[in-house]
């Protein structure tokens, strides 16, 4: 197994959610951390993708090899209700939840998988304050080696 | 020279297993859960009414050796992998055992470096002969193969 840098999966899982045929799925200019300031005007199926905390797996961490590492991978997305519409929207976001949960886990994607394993662990989901937006986030576990030299 | 100061850690240690014909499959994608234990002869203690008065060699011991490594492939007709190695299939199909005559199972010599050279350490290293090796897998994340290994030869240690 190839080593792969934290930015490299970043940018990979972004694409993949941006590639999902028919989702609609933007990536926010804002970072994960800041994405509940996405402007309004691009919120809807807006989305980023957050690197979270890394653990060092058993190895020798050898430069030849790199260390392995559990690394944990959330994905929020807003999805907006529409105020005559409610509940259909609810559906729509969990639907969407599921296509990208099914993208992520999709291990014949060539462009996503190389060198890289992708574990789905929880769902949470949030209503804004002004409830015109559900806020979800995915979270993820990947399992890679990161290099060393 | 005074014996080293700087302490050995997982980083530093590598594992070689060579079989009859000279050739050495280095273990690599490994835990860095090297263990072994250099148990001496079997203890006959002399009494004399119950008072230890000598004590003499028995039998000798089968020390044994364990390592765990990541799971990456069962078997491979054209390359070695770690479970072709040990069990004389695949690649290693056609491999001699060091064991020569009087050891009818197929065994091998297990090496276990420790180099701390390049930060003032020192570079040892202990060489298990006569090595018969079994696995077990389990799964996990990452799915895990464990060795063991039961010494049926003669432990030596050196500098390198």
């Amino acid at each position: 197994m190839a080593t792969i840098q934290l930015s490299t999966i970043r940018s990979r899982v972004a694409i993949a959610l941006e590639g999902i045929a028919g989702a609609g799925l933007n990536q926010s200019p804002l970072p994960f951390e800041a994405f509940g300031r996405t402007p309004n005007s691009i919120a809807h199926k807006g989305f980023s993708v957050g690197i979270g905390g890394s653990n060092a797996m058993d190895d020798r961490q050898r430069p030849t090899e790199g260390a392995m590492l559990q690394t944990d991978l959330d994905i929020t997305f807003a999805f907006r209700l529409r105020p005559l519409d409610q509940i259909t929207d609810v559906d729509n976001q969990l639907n969407l939840e599921n296509v990208i949960i099914t993208a992520l886990l999709d291990r014949s994607n060539a462009t996503l998988y190389p060198n890289l394993h992708i574990k789905f662990i929880s769902s949470t989901r949030l209503l804004t304050d002004s409830g015109e937006y559900i806020l979800s986030t995915l979270s993820f576990e990947a399992l890679h080696f990161i290099p060393l030299s | 020279m005074a014996e080293s100061t700087v302490v050995a850690v997982p980083r530093d240690g590598t594992i070689s297993i060579t079989n009859g014909d000279a050739t050495t499959y280095t273990v690599s994608y490994e835990n860095g859960d090297m263990s072994m234990n250099l148990d001496k002869a079997e203890r006959i203690v002399i009494y004399d009414r119950a008072t230890i008065v000598g004590l003499r060699a028995g039998n000798d011991p089968v020390p044994s050796i364990s390592f765990s490594v990541h799971l990456r492939e069962f078997t491979n007709a054209t390359a070695d992998t770690l479970l072709d190695f040990v069990y004389k299939t695949g690649n290693s199909s056609a491999a001699t055992s060091t064991g020569g005559t009087g050891f009818e199972q197929f065994l091998c010599t297990v090496e276990f470096q420790a180099n701390m050279s390049t930060i003032s350490g020192s570079n040892t290293k202990i060489t298990f002969e006569k090595v018969l090796l079994t696995a077990s897998i389990s799964e996990g994340n990452p799915d895990t193969i464990s060795m063991t290994g039961e010494v049926y030869g003669t432990i030596t240690r050196a500098a390198v």
